[in-house]
């Protein structure tokens, strides 16, 4: 498990485990597991919105630059996105346990 | 609830007489907060005066102009004006401090699957609600300095008596920051405990290939579909658990997904099943509906996201179930 591959958590969205720990490997493999099935229920727009905040580190007012909307329109879109993958992990986790 | 608490929450302001039900209902809540509102006055003695006049009530419509930001907020990609005036409505409000609490997670470990930088952590969201002056040089200074366009939708704060996001903040924001770590790190157990679900999930493809009472239906390609794709459905008949396992299909444009349908016997009529993603190798497991096997075909497709209830998609893999034979 020394070399995990790329995992895609979305269509256009990649990620790769940057750590050989097989601990921290293992949880980011089950978070990405996690989060894959959460990201699927996302609008276009929320995971445009995600990947761009997240995977490119784009402020607000690029990320609206490079989507062509405006900046409110990018921060609405992050914040639902967000709630919708917490409610997604609290599903699949157990509101119980949250 | 301490002197300096009073001279700082707009909720305790002189005028508080006149606040309305809901901004009552939010001290409240602060107010049931008491490590929370013990950081804040941990982190006021540092900077915050009790002689310091206290902050104006926020505005109704003030108070909603950042109320869609928090999760570019948690993210850090606010740019730093819009931050540090973010954190001072945020400071105002225990319903978007709760918001902000609750995203902070989900923040967290997103970033940090990433890997670009250190997740907002307790000490990086603390940071996020100092002036840019006070924040240390980092990758998130740089990503939220660029100025954003004015399209006039966003209402000018005011000025709060003269009083900048002090250190108060950072306290009030750093305790949020640490319930989320908290829960990240409670998430984090959580989900080790999932991993041997998900684990077993992809074991169980191998044991019910072993298994003597597990049956398999092969999905082949069609003449749509990609040439070495193929699937395996899997059937316990111990547990009555499902799985598909493909191979071979190839990683699918954004906004698109591939979705399992079933036919019953007897029908032309498709019903839709679950979508589903593949890796770089062209590889997924997912479950299916115990009654699958009941079903006398199966087919998947590629469909616009996040599914259709009926195939708008060519099927690429086909194949015949137990319901087909009898």
């Amino acid at each position: 498990m020394s070399s995990l591959p790329s995992i895609a958590v979305a269509p256009g969205v990649e990620i790769s485990p940057a750590t050989d720990d097989p601990l921290v490997a293992r949880r980011a493999e089950v978070t990405r597991e996690l989060l894959r099935e959460g990201i699927r229920g996302l609008s276009p727009l929320e995971r445009d919105a995600l990947r761009l905040a997240t995977r490119e580190r784009l402020s607000v007012p690029d990320a609206a630059a490079q989507l062509g909307i405006e900046p409110n329109e990018v921060e609405a879109n992050l914040r639902s996105g967000l709630l919708r993958l917490r409610q997604s992990l609290i599903e699949q986790l157990g509101e119980s346990e949250l | 609830m301490t002197d300096r608490e009073q001279a700082t929450l707009p909720e305790n302001d002189a005028e508080s007489d006149e606040r309305d039900d809901e901004t009552a209902e939010q001290a409240t809540v602060a107010d049931e907060l008491p490590v929370e509102n013990g950081v804040a006055a941990t982190g006021a003695s540092a900077e915050a005066d009790v002689s310091e006049p206290a902050p104006e009530p926020v505005a109704e419509s003030e108070s909603l102009a950042w109320a869609e930001a928090t999760g570019a907020f948690v993210l850090g990609v606010l740019p730093a004006d819009d931050a540090a005036a973010a954190a001072q409505e945020y400071a105002h409000s225990a319903a978007l401090r709760a918001e902000v609490a609750t995203l902070l997670p989900v923040a967290d470990i997103l970033l940090n699957l990433y890997q670009t930088q250190p997740a907002p952590a307790a000490g990086t969201a603390a940071a996020l609600v100092a002036t840019p002056a006070e924040r240390a040089p980092s990758e998130l200074t740089r990503r939220v300095e660029t100025p954003r366009p004015q399209p006039g939708a966003r209402p000018a704060m005011p000025t709060i008596g003269g009083l900048r996001p002090s250190s108060i903040l950072i306290g009030v924001f750093a305790l949020i920051a640490a319930i989320g770590v908290l829960w990240a790190l409670s998430l984090n157990d959580r989900i080790a405990t999932k991993n041997d679900e998900i684990t077993a999930l992809h074991r169980q493809v191998d044991q019910f290939r072993q298994a003597a009472n597990a049956s398999a239906f092969t999905l082949s390609p069609t003449s749509n579909g990609p040439e070495g794709a193929r699937g395996t459905v899997f059937y316990s008949l111990a547990d009555s658990r499902v799985i598909i396992d493909v191979s071979g299909l190839p990683e699918l444009d954004q906004d698109r997904v591939y979705q399992v349908w079933f036919q019953r016997s007897g029908s032309n009529a498709w019903e839709p099943g679950p979508t589903f993603l593949v890796n770089q190798q062209g590889e997924s497991v997912q479950r299916l509906p115990g009654e699958t096997p009941t079903f006398a075909r199966i087919a998947v497709s590629e469909e616009p996201a996040p599914g259709s209830s009926e195939p708008s998609g060519d099927f690429l893999l086909e194949g015949v179930l137990a319901g087909g034979n009898g």
